[in-house]
C-alpha cells in the first residue's frame, strides 16, 4: 500500500491566491489547482446527450411503453379537508379495462386533491372512465387552505395532534440585539412577503414499474435513483439487490423528486397486483397540487446601521406555510455579513390545508434573500449610501468583493441615478443582490467505474442521475482529461442503479461528489494501463503520462505510443477500476460566492416591470464544463425572474382548491419576458476535493428576485415588498408613495 | 374526456343541420378552446362538427360593397399577418397579433376566437358548480378575483376573453351567421348576451347556428385605429384590460370615435361616455387623458381587482393616443 502524500496547492483566483498543504490519499491523483494546465476541463463541451435529446432518441420515463403495460392514476378528494366515510369502487372494478386497485387507506384528507386510491387500467381512457365511476363518501370539514385562514384564532386545526402554528426556538440573543439597536444611528424596518412557488418540472412525476418474478424493474423520473431503490425495496419488502431503478434522462425535478413517492408506491403495487407493467405519470394539476412547492413567507425585519454604513444588529421574524408538511423557514443568505451575536431570528411554520412543501432549488434562500436585501437597500437609502458600496463595505467574501466591482462595471452601475429621481411613464433602475452556497460534495458519496477496453474506448459509469445539470457529460470530460483523450473516446453511462452508487441530486452536491470519484476511477485505471505499457516497453510506469491520445514517455518521446495501441496490450480483455469519493480537504473559502445585478424599466402607467439586463456572476470552483455551467447560471436567473415577476400559487378561500393548477394561470416566464442575461463564471481554484469542484445549481437562483426588486426600488423610489411584482402590487406601491407625499 | 361523435361536413347547411339535431353539439374551428373544455369535462358535446373542411369558409376577401370579409375559419395568424388588413383595419391585425402563442394563432380561428368560453378559473373547474354551470353561487364574487370583472359584474364575474371582439366592434363589423333557418347578419354590437339575460352563454347564437364570417368597412385615410392590452407577462398571457379604438378625423377634429374595452366585464363594452368626450373636439393629449379618466366610470371592482380600474383609464388613454398617431394627428411612433 502506498502512503498518503503531502501536497502543496495554490488555491484562489486572480490576485487572491494562497498556498495550502493537503494530505492526498495514495489512491487519489494530485488535486487540481490554480497551476493545473487543462486540455478539456473548463472548455465549452457539448452535452454528451445533446443530440439524443433534440432528436427525441433520448427516452424519458414518460416515453417508456412496455408490452402489456397498464396506465395508473388516482381518485382524489376535491375539498381541502374531509373525513372519508367510505370509497365504493365496485363499479370501477367491474369496468372491463380495470386490472388493479390499490387503496392508500386514507381516513382523513388534509388538502384538496389528496390521493385516495390508485387504479390501473388498459388505456388512459379506461382509466379516466374508471376514476369517474368511483364514489367517495366524504364529509367536508372547515379548512384553512390559505395563510390568513390558518393564522387566526379559532382557525380550523390542520393536524389533529398539533396546533397550526409551530414555533422554533428563538436564538436567545434578543436582549443583545435590542441593546445594540438602541445605539444604532438609524434603524430601518420592513415586512416582506413571498408567494408559494411550484416546481413545474416539464416532465411530471412518474414511474413505470415492472415485476419479473421477485425482481422489480423501475423507470423513474427522479433526482435520486438510489433513493427510489431504497424506498421501493422497503415498501415492497424486497432486497435492494432485487430492485433496479433506471433514469437515463429526466425532465427536471428542482427538489421535488427525491423518492419513490406515492406515484412510485402506486405503480409498484398496481404492477404487483395485476402482474403487468404499470405506468403512472401525473397530470399537470396533480403536479401542481400533490408533489410539493416552495413555501411562502412573511418576514418582518428590523436593522440597525451606523452613519458610515457599518451593519449593526438585525432582528427578523419569519412565518411561512409548509402546507401539511413541516418547516417553512426562510434562510437569510446574506447573514454572513452580520456578526452572529447581533442576529435575532424567530421562525414559525403555519400548517395549512394545502399540499406539503418540498425542497425547491436553494430551499429558503430566494425568499430570505428577497427580504434581507430589501432591508439592506432601505438601510443604504436611510444613510444616503450607494447600495453597491454598502455591500462592498460589509461583505467579507473575497470572491463576492471582486464580483461586486466586476458586475457593477458590466451592468453600467455608474448610470444609476438616486432612488426615485426618474419621472415619466417609463423609469429605469438598477439593483444588486448576492448569494452564498456551501457544497463541495459528499465524502464517500459516490463511486465511479472506469473501464478501458482493448479497442481503446473508455467507459465512465455511475448509477446516479443526470437531472439536466450535465453529470453525464461531466464524467466524460473528467475521464478524457485524466486519460489525455478527446471526448469522443469516452462514453459516459448514468442513471442505472446496477452501476456504482451516487448521490441524490440535492444541495447541488452531484457534480462535486461525482467528479472526484470519476477522476480517481480514471486515474486508477490509467495507472494500471501505464503499468501494462511500462512492462511491454521495459520502461518505468512513472515515466509514462497520458496526453493528446498518446501514452507519452516523458523522457524518451520516441517510445510514446497511441492510446489505442497501448490498449491492445491489455491481456485480460479490459482494465476496470472503481474510483471512490475521498474525504474533503480544506477549500479556498468555506463557501462559494455569487452576485447578480438587474436593470429594469418600469411602465408606471401599468405597473409592469420589464427587465433590460441581468448580469449574473457565480463562483463554482474549477469549472468542468463552461457551456453547462453557464447554462446553469442562465437557468437559475430565468427561474429567478419567473419567481420575481409571475409565479404564484392561488388558493381559493372557499373550497380550498388551488385555482390556477395549470400552466396557463400559474404564470411562468416565457422567452419574450427574458432580458439579455450575461452569465459570468468565476473560475476559483477551490480545493476541497481533487477536482476543485463546487455546486452551482442552487445559488444561481437565490439573488435574482432581490436584485430585480432593488432595481424597481431604484426606479420608483419606493420598495415593492411583496412577490411576485405584478401590476397590482407595483401600482399599490406607487399609490403608497403618492399618499406619502 | 367523454366519447363523442365527429362530423366533417362539406357545406355550412349540413353543418347547421347536424348541430341542430343533438342538444349540446358544438362546431369546431381550431379546437384550441373546445378540446380543452371537453378534456376538463366542462363541455360534453355528443357531436363535434368540424368546420375546417368546409370550402370557402376561410380567407380574407373584398366584397362588391368595398367592405372586407374575413371567413370564420381564417386563422388568427392569417389575420395578424395580412398586409392589406394591416392598412385598412389595423386595430384588428394588432389584436390578432397580440393573441395567445404562435401555435394557438396558427390553429385558432376567427369564429372560434369570438365564441371561446371565458377563462374564469371557477367556470373552468368542474368541482365548482358555479352559477354559470347551473349552480347558485358566483365563486369569484367572494373568492379569488384578481382577474375578474370590474363592470357589470352583478350576476357573474367572468370577463370576456376574446381579443378580436373589441377590435371588430371598433370597426363596427357585422357578424354573418348561418343556421337551420337560413342566414342572417348581426351587428357586432348586438352579438353579446349579458349574464342577466342568459348566464349560460356569452352570445346570441342559437343551437345549430355558426358564424360564417365577419365583414367591415375599411378605414379611410383620415382614420386611425389601435388595439392595446395590458398583461402581466409579455410572452403569451391574457389581457388584464384591453382597449380597441377607432378615430375618424376631419383635420384635427375627431369626427367619430369608437372606444371598446374588454377583459373587464362579462361582455365587451363600448364606452360611449368616452367617445362623447372626444367627438367634435380638436384632438389633444389632454382630451385623450380626459377620455381615459372617463373609462372607469361606474366601475364596481371586487376585493382583489381594483387595480384594473386604474389600468383601464391608462389603457384607454394610451390607445387613443396611438390611434391619433396612426391618423397622423399626433406625432411620434405608436408603441
Ligand atoms: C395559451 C393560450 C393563450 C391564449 N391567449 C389568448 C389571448 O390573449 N387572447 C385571446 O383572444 N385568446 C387567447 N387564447 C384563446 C384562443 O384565441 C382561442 O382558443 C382560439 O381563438 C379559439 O379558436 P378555435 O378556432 O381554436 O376555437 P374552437 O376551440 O374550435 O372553438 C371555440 C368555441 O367556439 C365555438 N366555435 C368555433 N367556431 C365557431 C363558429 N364558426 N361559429 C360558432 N361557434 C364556433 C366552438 O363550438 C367552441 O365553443 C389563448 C389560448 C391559449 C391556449
Amino acid at each position: 500500500m502506498e502512503a498518503d502524500r503531502k501536497v502543496k496547492l495554490v488555491l484562489g483566483f486572480g490576485d487572491q491566491r494562497r498556498e495550502i498543504e493537503v494530505n492526498v490519499p495514495a489512491e487519489d491523483p494530485i488535486p487540481w489547482d490554480a497551476t493545473t494546465k487543462f486540455s478539456v476541463v473548463g472548455t465549452a463541451a457539448p452535452r454528451a446527450d445533446g443530440v439524443a435529446k433534440v432528436t427525441g432518441r433520448a427516452k424519458y420515463t414518460h416515453d417508456m411503453n412496455l408490452p402489456g403495460m397498464l396506465y395508473g392514476g388516482f381518485v382524489r378528494c376535491p375539498v381541502a379537508k374531509a373525513t372519508i366515510n367510505g370509497i365504493d369502487w365496485s363499479a370501477a372494478q367491474a369496468h372491463p379495462g380495470v386490472k388493479a386497485i390499490h387503496d392508500f387507506k386514507v381516513k382523513q384528507t388534509r388538502y384538496a386533491h389528496q390521493h385516495l386510491i390508485a387504479i390501473a387500467a388498459e388505456s388512459r381512457q379506461a382509466l379516466e372512465q374508471a376514476i369517474a365511476l368511483v364514489k367517495v363518501d366524504y364529509k367536508a370539514l372547515p379548512h384553512a387552505a390559505r395563510f390568513e385562514q390558518a393564522m387566526v384564532d379559532g382557525a380550523p386545526q390542520v393536524h389533529a395532534n398539533r396546533p397550526n402554528i409551530e414555533a422554533y426556538s428563538p436564538s436567545g440573543r434578543e436582549k443583545a440585539v435590542q441593546e445594540a439597536m438602541q445605539s444604532a444611528d438609524k434603524v430601518v424596518e420592513a415586512t416582506c412577503t413571498t408567494q408559494v412557488q411550484n416546481h413545474c418540472s416539464l416532465e411530471s412525476h412518474g414511474i413505470v414499474a415492472h415485476w419479473e418474478g421477485e425482481q422489480l424493474k423501475i423507470w423513474a423520473s427522479t433526482q435520486a435513483t438510489f433513493g427510489v431503490r431504497r424506498d421501493l425495496a422497503d415498501a415492497m419488502n424486497v432486497d435492494e439487490a432485487n430492485v433496479q431503478v433506471i433514469c437515463e434522462y429526466m425532465g427536471g425535478g428542482f427538489g421535488s423528486k427525491f423518492g419513490a413517492g406515492y406515484p412510485g408506491l402506486a405503480a409498484a403495487n398496481l404492477a404487483k397486483l395485476s402482474g403487468r407493467p404499470v405506468k403512472v405519470m401525473l397530470d399537470r394539476r396533480e403536479e401542481m397540487t400533490d408533489v410539493g412547492n416552495r413555501p411562502d413567507s412573511v418576514q418582518t425585519m428590523k436593522l440597525g446601521v451606523s452613519k458610515d454604513g457599518a451593519l449593526g444588529a438585525y432582528k427578523v421574524d419569519i412565518v411561512g406555510t409548509p402546507g401539511v408538511g413541516r418547516g417553512a423557514g426562510a434562510r437569510n443568505p446574506m447573514i454572513y455579513a452580520f456578526e452572529d451575536r447581533l442576529v435575532a431570528r424567530t421562525e414559525r411554520a403555519v400548517a395549512t390545508n394545502a399540499g406539503a412543501q418540498q425542497a425547491f432549488r436553494a430551499p429558503g434562500h430566494p425568499q430570505g434573500s428577497f427580504a434581507l436585501e430589501t432591508i439592506l437597500d432601505l438601510a443604504a437609502e436611510a444613510i444616503g449610501m450607494d447600495p453597491l458600496e454598502f455591500r462592498i463595505k460589509n461583505d467579507p467574501h473575497p470572491t463576492r468583493k471582486a464580483q461586486y466591482k466586476d458586475g457593477g462595471a458590466r451592468i453600467g452601475w455608474k448610470n444609476r441615478k438616486p432612488n426615485g429621481s426618474e419621472a415619466g411613464r417609463f423609469r429605469r433602475g438598477f439593483g444588486v443582490a448576492s448569494a452564498v452556497w456551501y457544497q463541495i460534495g459528499q465524502p464517500q458519496g459516490a463511486e465511479v467505474l472506469c473501464r478501458i477496453l482493448r479497442d481503446g474506448s473508455v467507459q465512465m459509469r455511475n448509477g446516479s442521475q443526470d437531472i439536466g445539470t450535465g453529470t453525464r457529460t461531466l464524467m466524460q470530460i473528467i475521464g478524457a482529461e485524466e486519460l489525455g483523450l478527446s471526448l469522443d473516446r469516452v462514453v459516459p453511462f448514468i442513471g442505472d442503479t446496477r452501476d456504482p452508487i451516487g448521490p441524490g441530486s440535492g444541495g447541488s452536491v452531484t457534480a462535486p461528489t461525482v467528479a472526484p470519484a470519476a477522476r480517481q476511477a480514471a486515474y486508477l485505471a490509467g495507472k494500471e494501463l501505464r503499468a501494462v505499457v511500462a512492462k511491454a516497453m521495459g520502461a518505468s510506469a512513472d515515466d509514462l503520462a497520458f496526453s493528446q491520445g498518446q501514452v507519452v514517455h516523458q523522457k524518451d518521446a520516441t517510445k510514446s505510443m497511441a492510446f489505442a495501441d497501448a490498449c491492445k496490450l491489455i491481456d485480460q480483455g479490459e482494465i476496470s477500476a472503481l474510483g471512490k469519493r475521498s474525504k474533503n480537504f480544506q477549500a479556498f473559502e468555506g463557501t462559494v460566492g455569487g452576485v447578480q445585478f438587474a436593470e429594469v424599466e418600469v411602465d408606471c402607467d401599468y405597473g409592469i416591470v420589464r427587465l433590460k439586463k441581468v448580469v449574473a456572476l457565480q463562483d463554482a470552483g474549477i469549472i468542468i464544463n463552461r457551456r453547462q455551467a453557464e447554462s446553469q447560471l442562465n437557468g437559475g436567473v430565468i427561474q429567478g425572474i419567473s419567481y420575481a415577476l409571475f409565479e404564484e400559487r392561488v388558493m381559493d378561500r372557499q373550497l380550498g382548491q388551488m385555482v390556477n393548477a395549470d400552466m396557463e394561470m400559474y404564470k411562468i416566464a416565457g422567452a419574450v419576458d427574458m432580458p439579455e442575461i450575461e452569465s459570468v463564471l468565476y473560475d476559483v481554484s477551490n480545493g476541497g476535493n481533487t477536482t476543485g469542484t463546487a455546486g452551482i445549481a442552487e445559488p444561481t437562483m437565490i439573488p435574482t428576485a432581490a436584485a430585480i426588486a432593488g432595481a424597481v426600488h431604484n426606479a420608483l423610489g419606493v420598495r415593492v415588498t411583496s412577490l411576485p411584482m405584478t401590476p397590482d402590487r407595483v401600482l399599490a406601491a406607487l399609490a403608497q408613495k403618492e399618499k406619502g407625499k | 374526456m367523454k366519447n363523442f361523435d365527429y362530423a366533417r361536413p362539406q357545406d355550412v347547411q349540413s353543418a347547421a343541420a347536424a348541430l341542430g339535431k343533438a342538444k349540446g353539439s358544438r362546431p369546431k374551428g381550431g379546437g384550441t378552446d373546445l378540446i380543452t373544455l371537453m378534456k376538463s369535462g366542462v363541455l360534453t358535446p355528443p357531436l363535434v362538427v368540424d368546420l375546417a373542411s368546409i370550402p370557402g369558409l376561410s380567407g380574407v376577401s373584398r366584397l362588391e360593397t368595398g367592405h372586407f370579409r374575413v371567413g370564420a375559419t381564417t386563422t388568427i395568424a392569417e389575420v395578424a399577418e395580412h398586409p392589406e388588413l394591416a392598412r385598412v383595419a389595423r386595430v384588428l391585425t394588432d389584436a390578432a397579433a397580440t393573441t395567445a402563442t404562435p401555435l394557438v394563432r396558427n390553429r385558432g380561428t376567427v369564429g372560434g376566437n369570438l365564441c371561446q368560453r371565458p377563462r374564469c378559473w371557477y367556470f373552468r373547474n368542474l368541482d365548482y358548480v358555479c352559477s354559470k354551470k347551473g349552480g347558485q353561487t358566483c365563486y369569484a364574487a367572494e373568492g379569488e378575483n384578481k382577474y375578474h370583472a370590474i363592470f357589470e359584474n352583478v350576476t357573474c364575474n367572468i370577463v370576456h376573453p376574446s381579443n378580436l371582439a373589441p377590435a371588430l366592434w371598433a370597426l363596427d363589423a357585422t357578424i354573418h351567421v348561418a343556421g337551420p333557418t337560413g342566414e342572417k347578419s348581426i351587428p357586432v354590437a348586438d352579438f353579446w348576451v349579458r349574464p342577466e339575460e342568459d348566464i349560460s352563454t356569452e352570445n346570441v347564437l342559437e343551437a345549430g347556428e355558426v358564424i360564417t364570417g365577419v365583414s367591415f368597412a375599411p378605414e379611410g385615410a383620415s382614420t386611425g385605429s389601435a388595439y392595446h392590452e395590458v398583461r402581466e407577462k409579455q410572452s403569451y398571457d391574457w389581457a388584464l384590460v384591453n382597449a380597441a379604438v377607432r378615430l375618424d378625423f376631419e383635420g384635427e377634429v375627431v369626427k367619430e370615435a369608437r372606444i371598446v374595452v374588454s377583459a373587464v366585464a362579462p361582455i365587451p363594452l363600448r364606452l360611449e361616455a368616452c367617445e362623447k368626450i372626444l367627438k367634435g373636439q380638436k384632438f389633444s393629449d389632454a382630451l385623450a387623458e380626459a377620455a381615459g379618466k372617463a373609462a372607469s366610470g361606474g366601475a364596481t371592482p371586487l376585493r382583489d381587482n381594483a387595480y384594473k380600474v386604474h389600468l383601464i383609464e391608462k389603457c384607454v388613454k394610451n390607445t387613443i393616443l396611438d390611434a391619433a398617431r396612426r391618423a397622423k394627428v399626433r406625432s411620434g411612433e405608436p408603441r
